[in-house]
């Protein structure tokens, strides 16, 4: 399977030296990621626009290669002891792929981990390695899953499992991912590969450029 | 306690210990919301009152609004819990300890006996026994970490 060639305007996104590429929020808003002492992102990953990861209130760990798609929350999940309130931090793998609108609560999301759009993963769930999560699921808290479970459903349940080389192709996805989110030079809205996502960005930089 | 980026508009009463998020909505341009002691806003939720007749929005104590959750309802009561993504349509009257579930929908102008529980994609329910956890710890646990990340707005401002 080949992705598609993604391109971005160069200046819309931070690069770090360890490759992240994380979108810069539009003029005139603030960025919705909070507390980014809290927040290690491993290398590679790349963190679309109006993302919002609320590493306030505790850590999140992000592995090497994680595509988090624009307008997911991610925040961590509160849990009540008996000595009072935790937060539970958010650990997510390596080689994950998040899709758009998602809301992610849980405590651990494994590698090679596939979360389809309009997710939400419910306070402190645990998805293992391999996992994947049907469009619109709706995963309760304190959720468990095995690896290689395939998910989907509100309240979700596993109606199937994913193949055993998950892992192969999570790892090719979103390393073509990675390697086709290209930076353009300059806002061109004749490229005919420009995505209608991008396209907006293209216009929304000219019009600032002005 | 209230975050500077969280947006308020109209007139809104907020009683002690109500902890507003980041990013939170709450639009009172037609007619006023009143909230009471120890309530939760999370981040992207939207609570709007849209009353043609400015009738005032009540909202009791103790109540959790999550993620991106949108209410509309014309009261509310204490302990409640409304999930992600819920939905509370125009006109709905909402008694004490109810838990709406993920994304699920209270139809316009219903009204929620106390402790219903809505749950599933099909927007079951049923009457629970007890209620929802209580949202004073978290309450308590928020006011303290909040402060050291955002720019809050002082109180009586």
């Amino acid at each position: 399977m080949d992705l598609p060639v993604i391109r971005y305007v160069k200046g819309t996104y931070v690069e770090t030296p360890t490759g992240n590429k994380v979108a810069k929020p539009d003029p005139g808003q603030d960025s919705k990621i909070c507390g980014t002492q809290n927040i290690v992102l491993n290398g590679k990953c790349i963190i679309h626009k109006e993302v919002a990861m609320r590493g306030d209130m505790a850590n999140i760990r992000c592995g090497r290669f994680c595509i988090i798609g624009s307008r997911t929350t991610i925040r961590p999940g509160n849990k009540k002891f008996s000595k009072g309130v935790t937060l539970m931090p958010v650990h997510i793998g390596d080689h994950v792929y998040i899709e758009e609108n998602c809301v992610i609560a849980a405590a651990q999301i494994g590698s090679y981990v596939h979360i389809r759009k309009n997710c939400v993963i419910g306070k402190s769930a645990v998805l293992k390695d391999c996992c994947q999560v049907e469009p619109d699921s709706v995963v309760p808290a304190d959720a468990v899953y095995p690896p290689f479970s395939l998910i989907a459903g509100n309240p979700a349940k596993v109606i199937g499992h994913t193949p055993e080389c998950t892992a192969d192709l999570m790892v090719e996805a979103t390393r073509d991912y990675y390697d086709n989110f290209i930076a353009t030079a300059v806002a061109d809205s004749s490229n005919s590969s420009l995505t209608a996502d991008d396209s907006h960005a293209a216009e929304r930089s000219t019009v600032t450029a002005k | 306690m209230v975050a500077k980026s969280a947006r308020l508009s109209g007139k809104i009463s907020l009683g002690e210990g109500t902890v507003v998020h980041p990013f939170a909505v709450i639009r009172a341009d037609r007619a006023p919301i009143h909230l009471g002691h120890n309530n939760i806003v999370e981040e992207g939720a939207l609570i709007e009152n849209v009353d043609p007749s400015g009738e005032p929005m009540r909202i009791g104590n103790e109540n959790v609004f999550e993620v991106q959750c949108v209410v509309r309802a014309k009261s509310i009561g204490n302990n409640n819990s409304i999930q992600v993504q819920a939905d509370l349509k125009q006109g709905a009257q909402i008694a004490n300890g109810c838990s709406i579930g993920p994304r699920c929908v209270v139809p316009e102008d219903d009204v929620l006996p106390d402790r219903t529980v809505i749950y599933g994609g099909d927007n079951k329910r049923r009457i629970a026994h007890e209620n929802p956890p209580s949202s004073l710890d978290d309450c308590e646990t928020l006011r303290k970490i909040l402060p050291t990340y955002h720019k809050m707005h002082q109180p009586n401002a």
